[in-house]
């Protein structure tokens, strides 16, 4: 029951942010890219290759859907925690397919591994982030700035209040965690 | 030199400044009144108003020396000087002597009992923990608060609720030890006691009404700083450092959290009773409408 709730959140929130692209240009002058990332942790007796194959087999379904308008694959960057990519030409496509991911990774068993689904968008040339934290079930804005390590707080506060009335967000600070070295 | 910006017909809180004087007005006048007519206590009001008023015309420095905030000079500090200089040239206002406290708590202050008498003074904590632009928009706070003239309005309202506090602690001592030369078989004890007790109701007024006109001069300067800086979310990100929500702000990645079982923080946040005598809004309130001028100016931009 639990894990059939959390999947219903995930795709939810999902549909969610696909239904916010004119709020969010709107409101905030951020554009789409194309693509959006599903962050994973490993199990704790996983390497980083280990869980790249056991994700790569957990994606062979969603890719097996045919005639559809956007595309997953996994980060081939050698990183501990593996990375789902997803590129679509438009902001539900993406966040269709990060719904479809997603659910993909909880039928395999992996849903309890999802740490994040990240969602890049520009604004004035820089890229800003949303971040969806399945655990907690909200967004969380996140954008990094020029300083190493540093992020820009005004813009985050701004982003959270713009956009919290079309997406589950968090007014606490405390959850809103980085997530550096994006690959997005 | 460009023309100092408008900050301020800021005709609410002009009209609360005179309302919460004449309150005061009333309240004083009243106990002026009893203490001269019922508890014949003459002596000790002349000798609470002259040490009030010694008090009151050094008020700055006084407020500086109990702050251990030191006045700073323009090679001490340039990067300070240079921005009080510009928020004071654009707020149309002369620049403030300019002080650093060295306490770790976060916060800033103006004081004065005018615009030529004032101080605008920042703790190291302060310092330490916001980068150029929040500052900027806290001591643009500030500014606004001298050029509003509030920062003298309360230094007037305080003095009386001083000399009321004063008296409170004479009135006490007297009721305690018999009362001015009188025997207490004359009543004098009691005519202190009610004396006290009456000087306890005007200090606790005083301080309702002060804290009353203090909340809404917290949200005009907000306004006003914003109009000086054009950037109303640095001041809210400022405040939500000072306020210590913005040091809760994670720096460990989140893939690291989740070995460290951080996701469920939810602190309790409430500021119930104590708001009536609290001299500033609630910070979710403030930042709440620093973000509502931010999405105006972007607006009329």
């Amino acid at each position: 029951m639990f894990f059939l709730k959390r999947s219903a959140d995930w795709g939810k929130a999902q549909a969610a942010m696909g239904k916010s692209k004119e709020v969010l240009e709107e409101r905030l002058d951020t554009f789409t890219t194309s693509s959006s990332g599903i962050l994973v942790s490993p199990s704790s007796d996983q390497n980083g290759e280990q869980a790249k194959e056991e994700i790569e087999r957990a994606l062979l379904m969603v890719n097996f859907m045919g005639g559809r308008p956007w595309e997953v694959k996994l980060d081939s960057a050698d990183n501990p925690h593996p990375w789902v990519i997803t590129q679509a030409n438009d902001l539900e496509a993406l966040s269709d397919a990060t719904r479809i991911a997603g659910e993909g990774l909880a039928n395999a068993g992996v849903g309890s591994r999802v740490l994040a689904a990240v969602y890049p968008f520009l604004w004035k040339g820089i890229k800003i982030y949303w971040i969806y934290q399945p655990r907690i079930k909200v967004f969380t804005p996140f954008v990094p700035d020029n300083s190493e390590e540093g992020r820009d707080h005004p813009l985050e506060l701004r982003m959270e209040k713009a956009i919290r009335s079309c997406l589950p967000t968090s007014r606490d600070v405390k959850q809103w965690f980085p997530v550096w070295g994006l690959p997005l | 030199m460009n023309r100092p910006r408008d900050l301020g017909r800021d005709t609410q809180l002009v009209t609360r400044m005179v309302i919460t004087v004449i309150l005061l007005g009333i309240v004083y006048g009243f106990f002026l009144w009893f203490l001269l007519s019922v508890a014949g206590a003459a002596f000790m009001l002349v000798f609470a108003i002259m040490l009030v008023l010694f008090q009151f015309i050094m008020s700055d420095r006084l407020v500086l020396t109990s702050m251990r905030a030191k006045v700073v000079s323009p090679d001490e500090a340039p990067e300070l000087h240079q921005i009080v200089e510009r928020l004071c040239a654009a707020a149309g206002i002369p620049k403030p002597k300019i002080a650093i406290s060295e306490m770790q708590v976060p916060n800033a202050f103006a004081t004065g009992r005018s615009q030529k008498h004032a101080a605008v003074a920042v703790t190291t904590g302060l310092l330490s923990i916001l980068n150029k632009d929040q500052l900027e928009g806290v001591l643009a706070h500030e500014i606004s608060h001298i050029a509003t003239r509030d920062v003298q309005v309360m230094t007037y309202a305080s003095f009386l609720s001083v000399v009321a506090s004063t008296l409170m602690s004479l009135f006490f001592w007297s009721s305690m030890f018999g009362g001015m030369g009188r025997s207490r078989e004359n009543g004098a004890h009691s005519y202190m006691m009610i004396a006290y007790l009456v000087t306890i109701m005007v200090w606790v007024l005083s301080q309702v009404l002060i804290a009353a006109l203090s909340r809404y001069r917290e949200y005009s300067a907000d306004r006003g700083a914003s109009q000086l800086t054009g950037r109303p979310m640095d001041l809210a990100a400022a405040l939500h450092k000072i306020s210590g929500s913005l040091t809760g702000l994670p720096k460990q990645d989140l893939r690291r959290a989740e070995t460290l079982n951080a996701f469920f923080i939810m602190p309790a946040v409430g500021d119930g009773f104590a708001r009536l005598f609290s001299t500033h809004p609630p910070m979710g309130r403030r930042i709440e409408k620093l973000q509502i001028l931010d999405n105006e100016l972007k607006g009329s931009r």
